[in-house]
């Protein structure tokens, strides 16, 4: 209840109200419906990776079947195929009674190979995530201010493509705001290890090392009650504390909006 | 004893939430038991919180039946643990690929696969026996038996009929009443309505015996008149069919996915007003509930 049952899909508005939204998972669903709402016909999609808790809100995503919304999906193809076809996965048959090709929003593809691009008054950089068929990490940018987005990312191992730890402090330095990967406690770790996922513990040390001012908890682990994700951020606070380091932490929760 | 539960009650999508608490947010799972057979009714994400159940109690022993493949009746499966451990047996059912006819363990690898999911359907290190289903087919499962009848729905789906011990239980999955799909005048109205009032009665005849029945209602009226061939049923067709195929209780489920448990609610009185002393003992489904059959 207090952080949130969908999976991972994050709305991001620039000044000039922009808006680029990270992964489709679940989340994405409520989103659609509040877009319709808003009368909001324009935006960017960003992709992490394609595991399916980071695509599978797709197909319930309203604005897809508007002739008036126009999505411009933007990146890089990835390994197995571009992001249009694999979201073309999630509603294929026999898994979903529409296809893909009756979508009546426009949606365009826009190939960005290279480390930078921009959506608007956004800039935008990229890094590869370290995790089982690979991903993508982003840091936003606009007016000297930075969000840096990491999930699904683990900080201790390194996956075939992906970066070493002093890579994604390179990436997230002095950031704003940084979101990272904390699915497990550091005890549940070493049971997890290779699985694709950071405890909270190295999430905090990439935030420190980074010296980045804020840090939210991300991606929290299904099985993990409001209470223990509560235990993660006093876990992460006393730390600051103890290091006398200045940070400020916390951990998403669904429809929590955080100005950068 | 036969006995039943939901882990899932919801319809296209996992709907998690303070407005969805008391009803219940995750996709179609039932748990139904057979004294101590386990039974297992599709994979939506209700068969995670059942799999962390199962998996206190392991090496475990169940057939799962799928109902048919629709993302919210399998989106679960990959997040089931007792797959994952070794000395577990598990039997898996459901329909093949309309398309290619592929069985149904072909439909899953589509699911178990890079780059959508790390760990592939080779690496499940259960014992898993996976069977494809075919319409009026009737399953000895050694304690009980199965039978399918092909429901209406846009997959292959299965409705599967249960027995054990003189206790009947039937689950629909997704279904909208047969329906004819031509317009009266035009060519093939008449012989179309042959098979749809044949297929009508073919399920009313296979209900005759049953005790319970389980049944898609994620519409109101209403709502039906837009959503005609989606393939989902409403609350007053399915108490209709209970009163055909005279059927004494009937759980109703695979709510709409925005459908809050205020609304439920509401839906409940309407059904009490309108249905009370019908003959037919109504339950709106919810998770965590244990039900005798």
């Amino acid at each position: 209840m207090k952080y949130g049952g969908d999976t991972s899909c994050i709305e991001v508005r620039s000044r000039n109200n922009d808006l680029i939204i990270l992964d489709a998972g679940t989340g994405i669903r409520r989103l659609g419906n509040r877009l319709i709402e808003e009368g909001r016909f324009r935006f960017s999609l960003l992709f992490t990776h394609a595991h399916w808790d980071h695509v599978m809100g797709f197909p319930f995503f309203r604005p897809i079947y508007d002739q008036r919304t126009h999505i411009t999906i933007t990146g890089c193809p990835l390994d197995q195929g571009n992001m249009q076809k694999l979201l073309s996965h999630t509603m294929s048959a026999p898994h979903f009674p529409v296809p893909y090709d009756v979508i009546k929003a426009r949606i365009e593809y826009e190939q960005f190979c290279e480390d930078e691009f921009s959506i608007g008054s956004v800039q935008i950089t990229t890094i590869p995530l370290s995790h089982p068929n690979k991903g993508v990490g982003y840091r936003l940018i606009e007016d000297g201010k930075s969000f840096v987005f990491l999930t699904d990312n683990e900080l201790s191992y390194r996956h075939p493509g992906g970066g070493r730890f002093e890579d994604y402090v390179a990436f997230s330095r002095e950031a704003d705001f940084l979101i990272h990967d904390a699915e497990y406690m550091p005890d549940e770790y070493p049971g997890r290890a290779t699985w694709g996922h950071s405890h909270y513990m190295e999430a905090l040390e990439l935030a420190l090392a980074a010296d980045v001012k804020c840090l939210g908890l991300f991606h929290h682990n299904q099985d993990r009650a409001d209470h223990d994700v509560d235990r993660m951020v006093e876990a992460c606070r006393e730390e600051i504390v103890r290091r006398g380091a200045v940070l400020e932490c916390f951990a998403m929760a669904q429809d929590r909006v955080v100005r950068i | 004893m036969m006995r039943f539960r939901f882990w899932g009650t919801r319809g296209s999508m996992p709907a998690p939430g303070p407005e969805t608490l008391r009803y219940g947010g995750n996709t179609t799972c039932l748990e139904v038991r057979c004294d101590d057979r386990l039974i297992i009714h599709d994979g939506g994400s209700g068969i995670r919180p059942l799999g962390l159940e199962l998996a206190r109690s392991m090496p475990i022993d169940c057939d799962i039946f799928i109902s048919h493949t629709h993302w919210d009746h399998i989106h679960g499966l990959p997040f089931f643990v007792p797959l994952f451990v070794p000395g577990n047996s598990i039997r898996i059912y459901g329909p093949p690929n309309p398309v290619d006819l592929a069985g149904v363990e072909e439909v899953l690898d589509k699911q178990l696969a890079y780059p959508h999911f790390p760990v592939r359907r080779d690496e499940l290190a259960a014992n898993i026996e996976y069977a494809t289903l075919k319409d009026h087919q009737v399953i000895d499962l050694g304690f009980a038996t199965a039978s399918t009848l092909l429901m209406n729905h846009p997959a292959m789906n299965f409705g599967i009929k249960l027995k054990y011990k003189g206790k009947v239980f039937f689950f629909t999955g997704d279904h909208e009443p047969f329906g004819n799909i031509y317009e009266p005048g035009d060519a093939g109205y008449e012989e179309y309505d042959n098979i749809v009032c044949e297929r009508r009665q073919g399920l009313v005849d296979f209900l005759a015996d049953v005790d319970v029945l389980v049944a898609d209602s994620q519409y109101t009226d209403q709502e039906y008149e837009t959503k005609k061939g989606w393939g989902h049923s409403t609350f007053r067709q399915n108490l209709e069919l209970a009163m055909e195929a005279g059927v004494k209780r009937l759980y109703l489920t695979h709510h709409e996915t925005t459908r809050t448990d205020v609304e439920l609610d509401a839906i409940w009185d309407g059904l009490q007003a309108e249905w009370g002393g019908c003959g037919v003992e109504i339950h709106l489904a919810r998770e965590g509930v244990w039900f005798d059959i």
